[in-house]
């Protein structure tokens, strides 16, 4: 595992013929050409799948998970978990709800605020798993519950509704890209904001010391630390980070519903995960794309709205997605084995 | 590689497709005619008989439905997915239980431009272009109940109710027909407590238990929900109070059935799931003529003890 931070940086240094021997890119061209066929057959077997009002419905479906699934994959890379991102996704979006409709600051702070409540929640997880050395897992599953248990004490259990503020719902379901006549096809912003934060992501990941550090963790822990990186604090970083991911995905979500939901979140991070694993991302750590993440959300909002299209029941939607899931890493496995 | 990726996806889409085209070959006739229901909380039983009412009704209309919903009442975002898919396959008409009615209003918007008819059901829509709610008349269901309870405790002695909350109209409405009637009609009677149990049995018996230590000299007591009902129910079997009190429930499901076999309910009001959903679809389909529908259909409710559980036409009320 430890040459993986090195196969990296030769991808980022540009070698073209290596990046694409690179078993990562492999792996992404296959969740592409998975998303292709997927969309080639949902064309195939429903007449409305592939209308604008669809393909708009899926990408809407797709911006909250994908946004949560671009935070995670960071922690992913370290080798470790975030249980906690659906919650703190939902605790962001009350604290900006408190903050913009009953404390009455202006709607960019109190996004700010929502965004910076998100990380001040990784900042927390990352400090409990770097310093205090609780296993990941536990550690995140204590944040998701704090978090949950706090969206309901203070929104009081009920939703808080943004009806005042009229501007925070354009945010997702505004759009500034019209075109046809008389802006009859609209894309939401909220994809926008999707891709954006790809992009912000792909740059941390691959051209800051943040992301070179984050490979190293993910590869070989103590090695890092041996060569004296401050392992605790970048670590802290980097579930900081994703929980800014889970902030903002959770202005999203708000701004779509029109309103904070307290009781929404739990599961979320599940999504997120398996969007990360579609793309190609193994769970040990030391690897991971962000256009294979951004691919494998597309997938699964992909399958889940081509099988509810095509009018299968709700119980075998659930067994094909997993179904999905299980070979993607399956694969992941295969292809592993194979390079040994 | 990528040849067994896609190989193994054609095989989960194969079967995808095999249930899709075993769903249409079921089908008769008004083979283009589609109609989405989309409820919430589909993880409670009550739904199921409500599924297979809808069912029923579009075997015998000879439409296309499906039944879908979020598994947690909570699921808002889910419930706007589900519920733009189906707008998406432009159906003809939408049976909508909301999650939360601002946050479905865009598309209840987007459905009302396209001409396709929202019929509300159950707990319904809290919106004006909804065409008709379909759901039980739960004042009238509360008024039964405390109907009941004057008949059983002889008009006098204080009375209780449980119920989920006191916010969703549902809930208001039962509990405002149950006190109303008891309070503006039988002055020998008085509701002393009203307790609100979020419909979760384990938190209703805490608060029946409670009821019961504040009002030693309590007569009777009406849970307004199946979770409230249950709950009363298990305060009664831990107290040993049975006998003690006149107890009514709602709706049904094993511990509630069980419990007014064995006497420790003196019996509950009924809903009728089946119904709702048999109605819910006629309603839409009806909608989708163009038949002008009255604002609201009540689905009935009945009341059932001992005496009458196991009539066929109560039995088929009632659920596990």
């Amino acid at each position: 595992m430890a040459n993986v931070a090195t196969k990296n940086t030769v991808q980022a240094d540009g070698g073209l013929k290596k990046a694409i021997l690179n078993p990562a890119n492999i792996q992404k061209f296959l969740a592409f050409g998975a998303l292709i066929v997927l969309l080639i057959f949902f064309t195939i077997a429903s007449p409305f799948f592939l209308t604008f009002d669809n393909i708009v419905s899926i990408m809407l479906s797709t911006c909250v998970n994908g946004i949560l699934a671009l935070g995670i994959i960071f922690v992913i890379i370290t080798g470790g978990i975030d249980l906690s991102i659906g919650t703190v996704m939902t605790f962001s979006s009350v604290m900006a709800g408190v903050m913009i409709t009953t404390m009455g600051v202006p709607m960019w702070l109190g996004i700010i605020i929502g965004i910076l409540t998100g990380a001040f929640c990784g900042f927390i997880s990352g400090t409990v798993v770097s310093r205090l050395k609780l296993q990941p897992f536990i550690a995140t599953l204590g944040v998701m519950m704090i978090t949950k248990g706090l969206s309901l004490v203070l929104s009081g259990t009920k939703p808080i509704y943004f009806s005042d503020v009229p501007a925070f719902r354009q945010i997702t379901v505004g759009s500034i890209v019209k075109f046809g006549a008389e802006g009859k096809y609209s894309i939401p912003n909220g994809i926008f904001i999707f891709l954006f934060m790809a992009v912000i992501a792909g740059v941390i990941l691959n051209k800051t010391k943040l992301g070179r550090y984050n490979f190293a963790i993910g590869s070989n822990e103590e090695a890092t630390r041996l060569s004296g990186v401050n392992v605790a604090k970048w670590k802290t970083a980097i579930y900081s980070l994703c929980g800014a991911f889970a902030g903002v995905a959770g202005i999203v979500m708000a701004a779509r519903l029109d309103s904070a939901q307290p009781a929404l979140g739990q599961g979320y991070e599940l999504d997120a995960i398996a969007s990360v694993v579609i793309g190609g991302t193994s769970m040990v750590g030391g690897e991971g794309t962000i256009l294979g993440t951004v691919i494998g959300a597309f997938i699964i909002s992909t399958l889940t709205n081509g099988l509810k299209v095509m009018g299968v029941a709700q119980e075998w939607q659930i067994v094909i997605t997993g179904l999905v899931l299980v070979l993607a890493v399956l694969l992941d496995t295969l292809r592993k084995r194979g390079n040994k | 590689m990528r040849k067994s990726l896609v190989l193994s996806l054609i095989l989960c889409l194969g079967i995808a497709f095999g249930f899709a085209t075993i769903q249409k070959a079921a089908e008769v006739t008004n083979k283009t005619i589609y109609i989405p229901i989309i409820a919430k909380g589909l993880a409670v039983s009550f739904w199921q008989p409500v599924k297979s009412g809808a069912e029923r009704a579009a075997s015998d209309l000879g439409i296309k439905i499906t039944f879908e919903g979020p598994q947690e009442e909570a699921q808002t975002q889910e419930q706007l997915d589900i519920l733009n898919i189906a707008l998406a396959r432009s159906p003809q008409a939408v049976i909508l239980s909301a999650v939360d009615s601002k946050a479905v209003t865009p598309y209840l918007e987007e459905a009302e431009a396209k001409g396709i008819p929202v019929i509300g059901f159950d707990s319904g829509v809290d919106s004006p272009i909804v065409k008709t709610t379909v759901a039980t008349d739960n004042y009238g269901a509360g008024e039964l109940a405390a109907l009941k309870m004057v008949e059983l405790l002889d008009k006098k002695g204080k009375v209780a109710i449980i119920i989920q909350d006191s916010t969703s109209q549902v809930a208001t409405n039962r509990r405002d027909g149950f006190i109303d009637t008891i309070t503006q009609q039988y002055p020998s009677m008085d509701v002393v407590a009203v307790g609100y149990g979020a419909g979760d049995a384990e938190k209703s018996s805490e608060i029946a238990k409670q009821i019961f230590k504040n009002h030693p000299d309590l007569k009777g007591i009406f849970g307004g929900n199946q979770g409230s009902a249950e709950g009363i129910v298990k305060a009664i079997r831990e107290l040993n109070k049975e006998g003690e009190i006149t107890a009514i429930g709602f709706d049904s499901g094993k511990i509630i059935v069980d419990a007014v076999r064995e006497g420790i309910l003196a019996g509950a009001v009924s809903q009728n799931p089946q119904e709702i959903g048999y109605q819910a679809v006629e309603t839409a389909f009806k909608a989708y003529q163009g038949e002008v529908l009255p604002a609201f259909i009540d689905t009935g409710y009945v009341w059932y003890d001992k005496t009458n559980i196991d009539n066929p036409e109560i039995k088929e009320l009632l659920y596990e």
